[in-house]
Formats: C-alpha cells, sequence, structure tokens
C-alpha cells in the first residue's frame, strides 16, 4: 500500500487529500467524505484506518478537507445544508482528479452526517459510481429542536412521557410536527443512487438523526424505486448506541468493518450489473 | 492501472503568490515510523530561524489542524519555514492510537526538529505548541536546547489537564446510560484492568495516563535561557496561575519570557469542537475565527520581533 498526499486546486484554493493506493492493481477507488468540523482522517483515524482496510481489500481510496477544514486554504464560517452544492463540487473535484491520476473509472461513496448527504448525491450524480455508504444521513433539517430532543432524550422523564399515551398525544407528537423539514434532496436521489449501485445506510439508535420518522420515510423511498433495485438497500441501526461522533473503540471497529465489507461488495463483478447510464434511462422513463 | 506518479508528485506542493509562501507535503519518518508532514516555506528570503509546530492531544489535535495550517501559512509569508507533522497516533500517521503517550509525543517533536534542522538555510529551531502540544514544545525546547518557544494556552500540570480529558469521558458516560456507579471510577479501574480506557472513542493508555499525570513544566524546564512567549487563553482578562507561575519560573531560570492575555468568551472551549448551532439561521457557525485570529497576529509579531533582534545582536 502507497500513500500520496496531495493538494488538489479548486479555484482559487487548494483542498488537501489523501491516496491510499493498495500495491496491486485497484478494483475501484472510494471517495471517504466527513461531516462538519471534522478533517479528512476523521475522528480517532476512522477514515484513514478504512482507507488502509479498503487497500488490503485491493481498492484505493481518497480522503480530503473541505475547503477551510485541516491542511485545506480558504475559510467556511457556516455550516448548513446550503453549502451541499458547494462540499459536493469540492468533493467531485478530488474524485475527479483521483479517477484521472490513478487511471480507474469505478468509484464509490462513502460520508457521515452532512458527508452522508454527498455520499448519496455523489451516487445518484456520478455515473462511474458503483456504492455507496451513508452514515447519520440527517433525512429532516437540524434546527433548534434537534438541540432540545438531544438534551430532553437524557432525560429519565423523557421515557416516561413517550410510554404514556397522553405523553405521547400532548408532547411528543407536537413536538414532532415541530421538526425540521424533509430535505427534498434526499428524496430526488435516493432511487438515482441505488439505480447506480448497493447503498448502506447507518444509524445508532439513540442518535438524534434516526427516529421513526425516519424508518417511515426510508420506507416510503424505497417504495417508489423500481423493484429490481430495493435488495441494494441495506439499513441497519444499531440498537442503544449513539453513532455520532464514533465515540466507542467497539463502534470504531464495527463501522469500519462494515463499510469495508460493504464497499468491498460493491466493486464485486456480480454486483456490477447494469451500466449506470441505462439505469438512469430506465428511472427517467 | 496506470498510476500518473508524476502528476501525484506535482500534487504535494502548491503556491500561494500573493501569501508569499509554498508548502509541500512530506512523508518522512517521526516517532519510528511513516508519517505525514507539511513544510511551509517563504516564497522570499527566509529566516534562518525554523518553526515546528507540535499538535495537542487526542481529538484537540483534530480541532487545531487548520488554526496550525494558518499559523505555518502566515509564518513562511513573513519569512519563517515552518514544519507541522502528524505524531504517531495521529491522522495520516503510519500507527495507530495505541500509540499516544506523553513519550511518543516528544518523540515525535524531537524527530520533526532534527527535519527542520537539515533545511537549507536553517540555523535555529525554535518550537510552537498549542494546548498539551505547548507543553511538549516546552519539554523538547529543554531537552534540546532550543532558543525560542511559543506556548499557547499550556497546561502548567499534567495532572489537571489529563483529569479534564477523563472527565469528559464520565460525562458522555452520565449523558448515556448510568448503570449507579461512579463513572470516572469505572474508567480508572479499566485503565487498571486492561491498560488502556476507552474514553469517549479515544484510547487512553494507562502509560499515557501516568506520564501526563505526572507532567509538571516547572519541574521539567530547569536550563532554559531562551525567549519564550506564553499566550493566555482566558475569558477574565488576566491570565490564570499556572501561567502566571509558569511565566515567573521561567523568568527565574534566565529566560526572557513574554506573557500575552488572549480574551475570548469561548476561551473555555478552546481545543474543542468549535461549531455551535445558530437557532435564527439554522447554521453552525466557527466559534473560534477571533480567537484564531488573535493568536496568529501576537504569534507572527512576536516572532519578527525575535528576528529582529537577532539580527541587531
Amino acid at each position: 500500500m502507497k500513500e500520496y498526499p496531495a493538494f488538489v486546486p479548486f479555484h482559487r484554493e487548494h483542498m488537501a487529500a489523501v491516496f491510499t493506493v493498495p500495491d496491486e492493481a485497484p478494483r475501484g477507488l472510494v471517495l471517504l467524505v466527513t461531516g462538519t468540523g471534522a478533517v479528512r482522517s476523521h475522528r480517532f483515524q476512522m477514515w484513514t484506518r478504512t482507507a488502509r482496510r479498503l487497500a488490503d481489500q485491493g481498492i484505493a481510496s481518497v480522503r480530503l478537507d473541505y475547503v477551510g477544514m485541516g491542511d485545506s486554504t480558504g475559510k467556511i464560517l457556516d455550516w448548513n445544508w446550503s453549502i451541499v452544492p458547494q462540499l459536493l463540487e469540492e468533493s467531485a473535484a478530488v474524485l475527479r482528479t483521483g479517477m484521472d491520476v490513478l487511471g480507474l473509472d469505478r468509484v464509490a461513496v462513502a460520508g457521515n452526517c452532512l458527508g452522508s448527504l454527498l455520499a448519496l448525491y455523489v451516487a445518484a450524480e456520478v455515473p462511474e459510481c458503483v456504492g455507496s455508504v451513508a452514515i447519520l444521513t440527517p433525512l429532516y433539517e437540524v434546527n433548534a429542536l434537534t438541540d432540545f430532543r438531544r438534551r430532553a432524550r437524557q432525560w429519565k422523564m423523557a421515557s416516561f412521557i413517550k410510554s404514556a399515551p397522553l405523553g405521547q398525544r400532548l408532547l411528543v407528537r407536537p413536538v414532532r410536527r415541530l421538526e425540521g423539514r424533509f430535505n427534498p434532496g434526499v428524496g430526488e436521489r435516493f432511487g438515482l443512487a441505488l439505480a447506480h449501485g448497493p447503498m448502506l445506510f447507518m444509524y445508532g439508535d439513540q442518535d438524534d438523526s434516526w427516529s421513526r420518522r425516519v424508518r417511515v420515510r426510508l420506507g416510503e423511498l424505497l417504495a417508489r424505486v423500481p423493484s429490481e433495485y430495493r435488495k441494494r438497500f441495506e439499513l441497519e441501526v444499531i440498537p442503544d448506541v449513539l453513532l455520532s461522533g464514533f465515540e466507542s473503540l467497539e463502534l470504531q471497529r464495527h463501522t469500519i468493518d462494515r463499510v469495508v465489507g460493504f464497499l468491498s461488495r460493491c466493486f464485486d463483478e456480480e454486483v456490477i450489473q447494469l451500466p449506470a447510464a441505462r439505469s438512469r434511462a430506465r428511472l427517467d422513463a | 492501472m496506470s498510476i500518473n506518479e508524476t502528476a501525484l508528485t506535482k500534487l504535494r506542493l502548491f503556491e500561494d503568490r500573493d501569501g508569499g509562501f509554498s508548502e509541500e507535503f512530506l512523508s518522512p519518518r517521526i516517532g519510528g515510523a511513516r508519517t505525514l508532514a507539511a513544510l511551509t516555506r517563504p516564497s522570499g528570503d527566509a529566516s534562518s530561524i525554523g518553526w515546528v509546530v507540535c499538535h495537542s492531544f487526542g481529538l484537540e489535535q483534530l480541532h487545531l489542524t487548520r488554526l496550525e495550517a494558518q499559523l505555518a501559512r502566515a509564518l513562511a509569508g513573513q519569512g519563517f519555514p515552518v514544519l507541522r507533522y502528524h505524531g504517531q497516533g495521529y491522522g495520516d500517521s503510519e500507527r495507530g492510537m495505541e500509540e499516544i503517550c506523553l513519550s511518543s509525543h516528544l518523540a515525535d517533536a524531537s524527530d520533526a526538529v532534527d527535519i527542520m534542522a537539515g533545511i537549507e538555510g536553517v540555523e535555529r529551531v525554535g518550537l510552537i505548541g498549542i494546548r498539551f502540544g505547548a507543553a511538549v514544545a516546552a519539554m523538547v525546547t529543554e531537552r534540546r536546547g532550543l532558543p525560542f518557544m511559543v506556548l499557547v494556552d499550556p497546561p502548567a500540570r499534567g495532572s489537571q489537564y489529563i483529569r479534564d480529558f477523563l472527565w469528559m469521558g464520565v460525562f458522555a458516560k452520565m449523558l448515556g446510560r448510568f448503570d449507579g456507579k461512579d463513572p470516572s471510577k469505572s474508567l480508572l479501574a479499566e485503565l487498571e484492568a486492561k491498560g488502556f480506557a476507552d474514553v469517549k472513542g479515544f484510547r487512553l493508555s494507562r502509560r499515557a495516563f501516568d506520564e501526563i499525570s505526572a507532567l509538571d513544566l516547572t519541574k521539567e524546564l530547569v536550563r532554559f535561557r531562551g525567549a519564550a512567549l506564553i499566550e493566555a487563553v482566558t475569558r477574565a482578562g488576566k491570565p490564570g496561575p499556572s501561567v502566571s507561575a509558569l511565566a515567573g519560573h521561567l523568568r527565574s531560570l534566565g529566560a526572557d519570557c513574554s506573557v500575552e492575555v488572549l480574551t475570548d468568551k469561548y476561551a473555555v472551549e478552546f481545543g474543542q469542537y468549535h461549531f455551535h448551532f445558530l437557532e435564527a439561521t439554522g447554521a453552525k457557525r466557527d466559534i473560534r475565527l477571533e480567537l484564531d485570529e488573535a493568536i496568529l497576529r501576537t504569534t507572527i509579531d512576536w516572532c519578527l520581533a525575535e528576528a529582529r533582534s537577532e539580527v541587531r545582536l
């Protein structure tokens, strides 16, 4: 395995990235993207470790610092959904550079939190993408209530209120109605991503981004996908944990194993069945 | 497969003409294994003083990366070569978290000093460290007999630093399922039993815990007589007792020690995750931009002043 650090030009800025390349001819290239505030190696070297495990499976990867983060140049003040297109452009620039310099035409993508939206968008919009992993995908907008829910979930009273029918009616349901709007970008791209290849969604059942409402919405999204693509979707909800932040050694191990195993299968010849262009045409039809 | 090695080699370096510097990724051996480093050099004439930036501990390393990169580029823009690196167990280094302890930080920094000393035109090396990196910078400066150090928000005593670090894990456990046991004791018991503890996902080894707990900069620094800048990051507008004690200690050794106070309302969060949710816009805002600017200004002014006084001497 070899690692090549790089500064990828992007308009007036330079994005820091590291390409990890197996010794043998790679089967493909994986783009690893992070959420708000993380650098390319991610917390606890999560993406560095993932990259090296992928190289053991004969897969190259690239991890990057967004503009204004880590070793990249530039500045960024606010993070919200409106910057996703900009981050997508940045990630696509690094991905294209990787495909060019490594001579590869099959890619996959993995990202968490805000990066999971990027993963979904790349999976939908990059024709060469054969698979994706989206960790803690925020199907609904984060707002002040999300922050409140995060704190309220820790209260002992919370489980009592949730279990009582009156509590459900007077508090839980009205609060849910005030939660953030559904991100239409997810709905638009979900089917397109699945048309390109398998897709894994991961959550911890204690995470803010996970709820029964999310499960229902994912079911609705899946129902709209042509039946032959549905089995490409995998959902893993890890019980009794907060996956956010990867804040346990065991969770880190599990996540890396799962991501590497899943993405490795995406590059298997028998999994890559439909040319991307054909799948997109079918969906459009 | 045809890897375009020429293109990859070219991508290791970029030049910022407006900023007056170039930056290159290196892949040196530091701390006994491969890692990634960034050497930032002035585009024009270079000072004979080269700076090495020692990073902090645990997740602070990650949260301070951008500030360290900006600092390196701003210093290079003023004529100083600067080296940054990932110590073993961090970022893109070859080894994992199990390697991390105070000794590993010191060995990494010392190797980085050797690299900087080998850069053409560099005659003296100074160290810069932020938070725990400041303690590392101070110890390596002392041990290697270096003439300059810049310590940003240094933890004078490791025992307090590691206690705060453990409490972060305790707090996380309390937010999760509280099983009625004292979580701080369970973390210490985990350290005893397994030789490491899982502190919010960070693998804290027994060795790291012991070494950092025993760290006391006023005892470690016994012969430094060079020039030091301590930047105290505070909410209160005055340096804390540990900074004052450290500065007093350095002066008692014969060092030329300056203290600059940087007041910031988020001072207690310095080194941690620095994006706060804004209800008005629904965005996460970086709360550290002003403080980072102040650190850049203060550090550069001092480094330039030291370089000028060197020239006069």
